[in-house]
């Protein structure tokens, strides 16, 4: 009885000095920034309850899934031996055999005591036998800690529940702890030491356990949960907009984020799924998303003076990303490594620190509207060759405005395409128009590339041209602008009805407005663009209209939400390949290569752009030959063709 | 009528457009016309050993400098003038001429016309061609006299180089306007030719603007080897630091008459053009079918140079067995 | 010290050039307009000596897109900002407007006149040598560097030959840039949105006074003087081509 004292005298003191290891964070969070995250509750609940308790994106590492899974649910079901242990002797008389602490309760206790170790032992064979490549830069010596902790937990746990029966009690309802029983005898060990020790010794790793916590990546035992409850609801393809209290648009410091990016930092649980997915990190680059975080997460807790962008976080790692965001779609705890690359970005060009092409391609922005450095009266160039006048949206009233997009427009290696996808519109009878050059670059890489002021300019450039317009929707055939003109403009008073022009195909080919011809069922396989799939959902229309043309899909294993960036995003493409061990482009193919297709679909300008230099790069572009989604279609009328490259002829267009 | 014609030399050597100023000068002039060429430097050795075919050499040389600033230069050709006082004054369009053929018109009022790659004379006044926006535009001008023209280095023959018979050349000492200068002269870096002599050099693979950055020089780099050749750059190239000044081709770089002169993405502004027109066999890749420099190239491709470097380097190292 | 900085604006180098009908002049209703590249140039160098010393930096443009292009000096760092009126559509004749500049400079008693050393109109002659002699004071065209150094004003010139001389030069002076010391910095889009709000001054033209010029009789395209053989846009059918043109001539085989 004289345990009680101690016990609370030692758990007290536990707990304040958790809640002082943990005083800095706390006091960062409070006096962070604000963030409005408290909208929709259930929505974010059922979030929650789907992150953790389907663990759904954990399980996509299916090893990995599992074995958390099981140190997870054992986790609490062995919470209640830890209610029991303290609560028996800090409240003498406490027990939970009223509620079936010895019966059935007892059972799970003895059955996830097990699981948990089952888990434990997989985790261990992950770590240090199987070595994942993502493990690279996390801390192993956090790990290592953690695995001794619950060792020491579960095994003391066992053996004092041996100890008891040895010493008489009820081992009906534990079948493990009788079989520890039957070790203990074997041992001659003495019962009720045995079980004094083994009951310290449990009280004890779990106090430190708790202590170590604030300092461990384990906190995100605490904090996942919340941080999945607080994940941004707004669309994904939606740049984080700069708060009207923030003097300049960028962050130079981490106490300038706000308390959710912050509470980011300290969720990280160096999984590393990120820096598996990351194109840059794969290409040489020096950005790991995970790296990123950590590194922040250091600087926060060692209330580091030191400077966060072009210190902590080097200017390289900054400009090294592609914005494609699929270390967010990895994440299991929804951190969002990409709004806080976009506001440190946002610092780094407000203080002009930018390279000379990436500077070269603003100024032609800026002052043409292109980042080509091309006249802007030049941008509907490509319609000259076309067999018909394309509406002008500007002064005639038209169903479809197109939004063609820089690439589209200007680049000689795209125009062929953007003529077809013309050619089939006007075959499917659509009554379509575009802007001419009062269309501008929609500025999604402008605003990704940290370019905020910029990007305004040409967002509401762009707004009051299209709203000049009498329109019922708008197409592109540039994921990029789709996802500016339906996202980002938002932010600027535009709200608009956007379509990739696959769905609109896609559309069209349903309802029966385009015949196409039959391809002899090619193979072909298709890249996912970032901002189409990934952004915008847009996985499906693509895939439909290449089968409906005849061709067999066979997917890449990177493909749909997991789709592996071309490299060209975030104005990567605005940027040299200093640095570039391997092109994202050319790992891709090579990803292409390895599945016996002849052809690689893109939908989207600047694949087309880049797949084609990385299949001359490697030498492969006989063997697998780069076609965007409309140059698979040929239309019925046309003379019976096989290749993807016959056109629609002049007769059928123009209708 | 009178002409001057504006020659210069430093470090003992006179540049070649002095030459040509003369032939310039015959060209504007009518028969009878005399031909005064007017020089301004370090030593007069130089300009006597090879302006003969000029009528008149006046030279003033300031001894100890080793070049004139352009500020004393203009002032020793204004009192030339005042003292001659010429029909027709021709500038050669270098540094320096920048800086005199401005001063000379605003001193004296006369019209000038800059960049002339023709000059024709009908009766009183002079018709020329120039070059206008970076030589996209061509400008037929009519000039009365008497004038300044700035004249581009290339666009006359030289003329042959003789001595200077001593009667024709009338010597004045420019130590004391140089003193009184208010531009002095502190210094001068002249580019470390041991490490790399593109003058010399038989081949030579210049890299430009559509090199796109510093590592991808790298690229071209493996061609010069394969071919033996030297590396260059145009300005924009050396500008950004990509290459040293050594290997600047151009009008404030080298000029070089290499057997083989590769241009990789170079666009070929007129004062490129300046730096290597003579060379014996010129290639240039430029996606801009448009680009000055096919004006001047043998051959001439439109594709991507990335591709064609990548290309032509397989191709010659298999025929070389390598 | 004081700063004086010219703007010209000039017509997109990257556009294609139509003449007008009377072939005296460029088409300028369909172009897109720049600042001078080695104007930009100047600017940038003013800044620099902004920063090293505390110099104030006054700009000033003429030409279409002056507003704008104001907005950015003063984002970049100007002090003050000044259009001069130009002729409606016309070349920004440095001979035309070197009086505008030398009126201005007396006005503004500046220490230094800072422009790019040439601009692609400068057919009848280039702004520093005229606004330097009408002034009186020394100039020198085709600066690298321009600094301060135990109060002189040094400057490296490049000589061509890749020869660099540097003088020291007595102030006041007009000094025609080449490139500046580092290359011109970026603005950011917030930067010059918050320069929208600059106010800007107006300075009359003012004549030269220059009795006679050279006039322009005609324009004319240059024809392809290339006689040179196109080998077309496959870079494999290229690298062929040239494989054996290299070869033949004694190249290939080092």
């Amino acid at each position: 009885m004289s345990e009680t004292p101690i016990l609370w005298i030692v758990t007290l003191a536990a707990v304040a000095l958790t809640l002082w290891r943990a005083r800095r964070y706390i006091a960062v969070l409070a006096q962070a920034p604000g963030a409005s995250r408290f909208d929709q509750p259930w929505r974010r609940l059922e979030g929650v309850a789907i992150a953790v308790g389907l663990h759904r994106k954990m399980l996509r590492k299916p090893l990995s899934g599992i074995l958390h899974a099981l140190i997870f649910v054992s986790f609490f079901v062995l919470f209640t031996v830890t209610i029991e242990a303290f609560g028996s002797r800090l409240f003498p008389g406490f027990s939970l055999a009223p509620v079936g602490g010895d019966t059935w309760i007892a059972l799970l206790q003895d059955v996830f005591a097990v699981l948990m170790l089952v888990g434990l032992g997989l985790a261990v064979y992950q770590r240090y036998v199987l070595k994942p490549a993502r493990f690279r830069g996390s801390s192993g010596s956090d790990a290592a800690i953690i695995y001794v902790l619950i060792l020491l937990i579960v095994s003391s746990l066992l053996i004092e529940a041996g100890a008891r029966i040895v010493g008489g009690a009820d081992g009906s309802w534990r079948p493990v702890a009788s079989l520890v029983a039957d070790l203990l005898r074997s041992l001659n060990v003495p019962v009720y030491p045995t079980e004094q020790i083994a009951y310290w010794i449990h009280i004890g790793a779990i106090l430190a356990f708790l202590v170590y916590i604030p300092g461990s990546k384990h906190r995100h035992m605490f904090l996942a949960a919340p941080n999945i409850y607080f994940r941004n609801l707004e669309p994904v393809g939606t740049a984080p907009a700069v708060p009207s209290e923030r003097e300049n648009p960028g962050v130079a410091s981490l106490a300038q984020f706000d308390w959710k990016q912050q509470l980011d930092l300290l969720s990280c649980t160096e999984c590393g799924r990120c820096q598996a997915v990351c194109p840059a990190y794969a290409s040489g680059l020096p950005l790991s998303p995970k790296m990123l975080i950590t590194d922040m997460r250091d600087a926060l807790a060692n209330g580091s003076s030191d400077t966060l962008v072009g210190g902590v976080i080097a200017e390289e790692t900054l400009w090294a990303c592609t914005t494609c965001r699929a270390c967010m779609e990895a994440c299991p705890v929804e951190i969002e490594h990409l709004p806080k690359i976009i506001d440190m970005r946002r610092h780094l060009v407000d203080e002009g620190h930018v390279s000379p092409m990436l500077q070269d391609a603003l100024t032609n922005l800026t002052r043409l509207g292109n980042s080509m450095g091309k006249p802007s009266k030049m941008r509907a160039r490509w319609t000259k060759d076309l067999g018909f006048p394309v509406k002008d949206a500007r002064s005639e009233p038209v169903d479809v405005l197109w939004f063609v997009g820089d690439y589209a427009s200007y680049d000689p290696r795209v125009q062929d395409v953007t003529r077809k996808v013309a050619e089939l519109f006007a075959a499917a009878g659509v009554d379509f128009g575009i802007l001419f050059d009062a269309e501008r670059n929609s500025g999604n890489d402008v605003r990704r590339v940290g370019e905020e002021g910029l990007f305004e300019t040409l967002a509401q450039s762009n707004i009051d041209a299209i709203r000049a317009c009498s329109f019922n929707r708008i197409v592109t055939t540039d994921p990029h602008s789709l996802n500016a003109l339906k996202n980002d403009y938002r932010h600027f008073g535009g709200e608009f009805e956007v379509l990739h022009y696959t769905a609109l195909l896609a559309e069209l080919v349903t309802a029966g407005r385009l015949d196409i011809a039959q391809a002899g069922g090619d193979l072909v396989t298709y890249h996912d663009p970032c901002y189409l799939g990934r952004y915008n959902g847009g996985f499906d229309a693509p895939r439909d209209l290449i089968r409906a043309a005849g061709y067999v899909l066979h997917d890449m294993p990177r493909c749909r939400e997991n789709s592996f960036c071309c490299g060209a995003g975030g104005g990567r493409i605005w940027q040299g390949d200093d640095g570039v061990k391997e092109r994202p482009s050319e790992n891709r193919i090579r990803e292409a290569l390895g599945l016996d297709v002849g052809i690689f679909v893109v939908a989207c300008p600047k694949d087309k752009v880049m797949y084609t230099a990385a299949t001359d790069a490697l030498g492969v572009a006989g063997k697998l030959k780069i076609v965007d989604v409309a140059e698979l279609i040929s239309l019925r009328e046309a003379p019976a063709v096989e290749s993807f490259d016959a056109r629609v002829d002049g007769g059928a267009a123009g209708a | 009528m009178r002409i001057v014609a504006c020659t210069e030399g430093s470090f003992g050597k006179l540049e070649p457009f002095s030459l040509e100023m003369i032939t310039a000068a015959r060209m504007a002039g009518a028969a009878g016309d005399e031909v005064v060429a007017f020089f301004a430097g370090q030593e007069l050795e130089p300009a006597v050993a090879n302006l003969g075919a000029a009528d008149r050499l006046v030279a003033a040389s300031a001894g100890g400098s080793q070049l004139i600033a352009a500020e004393s230069y203009a002032r020793l050709l204004a009192d030339t003038v005042a003292a001659e006082e010429p029909g027709l004054v021709l500038v050669p369009y270098s540094a320096n001429g920048l800086d005199v053929a401005g001063d000379l018109a605003a001193r004296t009022g006369w019209p000038l016309v800059s960049y002339v790659n023709e000059i024709r004379r009908d009766g009183d006044r002079l018709t020329v061609v120039a070059q206008v926006y970076g030589g996209k535009i061509l400008a037929e001008c009519s000039v009365p006299l008497p004038a300044v023209l700035m004249v581009n280095p290339g666009a006359f023959a030289e003329v042959e180089r003789r001595a200077v018979d001593v009667s024709k050349v009338q010597h004045c000492d420019a130590t004391a306007i140089v003193a009184e200068g208010k531009v002095r002269l502190v210094g001068v870096d002249v580019p470390n030719y041991d490490s790399v002599d593109l003058t010399t050099a038989d081949r030579i693979v210049c890299v430009g603007r559509g090199i796109g950055d510093e590592a991808s020089i790298d690229i071209a780099r493996g061609l010069a080897d394969i071919l033996g050749a030297e590396i260059a750059g145009s300005r924009p190239v050396v500008d950004s630091g990509w290459l040293p000044k050594v290997r600047q081709v151009g009008k404030s770089g080298q000029k070089v008459k290499p057997k083989l002169y590769l241009a990789l993405g170079v666009s070929g502004a007129p004062e490129h053009l300046e730096g290597m027109s003579k060379s014996d066999l010129i290639i240039a890749v430029n996606t801009d079918p448009k680009a000055p420099i096919f004006n001047v190239a043998h051959f001439g491709a439109t594709c991507d140079l990335f591709d064609l470097v990548a290309n032509l380097s397989e191709r010659l190292q298999a025929a070389s067995g390598r | 010290m004081k700063i004086l900085v010219v703007l010209r604006m000039i017509p997109d180098s990257a556009g294609e050039l139509e003449l007008t009908s009377d072939g005296r002049g460029i088409d300028r209703e369909w172009l897109d307009f720049q600042l001078n590249d080695f104007d930009d140039h100047g600017l940038e160098e003013a800044i620099l000596l902004k920063e090293a010393t505390g110099a104030t930096v006054i700009a000033v443009a003429i030409g279409e897109g002056s507003n704008r292009v104001l907005q950015m000096a003063v984002a970049r760092g100007a002090d003050e900002a000044v259009m001069l009126e130009a002729e409606e559509d016309g070349m920004i004749d440095s001979r035309a407007i070197a009086g505008s500049i030398v009126a201005l400079a007396r006005s503004k008693a500046p220490d230094l006149i800072l422009c790019g050393v040439q601009s692609t109109e400068d057919l009848f002659g280039q702004l520093v040598p005229y606004a330097g002699t009408l002034l009186g004071w020394p100039h020198v065209s085709g600066s690298s560097r321009v600094g301060i150094e135990a109060s002189a004003l040094r400057v490296t010139q490049e000589r061509g030959g890749g020869i660099a001389a540097t003088y020291e030069i007595a102030l006041p002076a007009v000094i025609g840039v080449q490139t500046a010391s580092k290359a011109p910095r970026y603005v950011s889009g917030s930067k010059l949105r918050e320069a929208s709000k600059t106010v800007i001054g107006k300075a009359p033209s003012e004549p030269a006074g220059f009795e006679k010029s050279a006039e322009i009789v005609a324009l004319r395209l240059p024809g392809q003087r290339g006689t040179g053989e196109n080998l077309g846009d496959n870079p494999e059918d290229v690298a062929d081509r040239l494989a054996s043109i290299l070869a033949a001539k004694g190249f290939a085989g080092v």
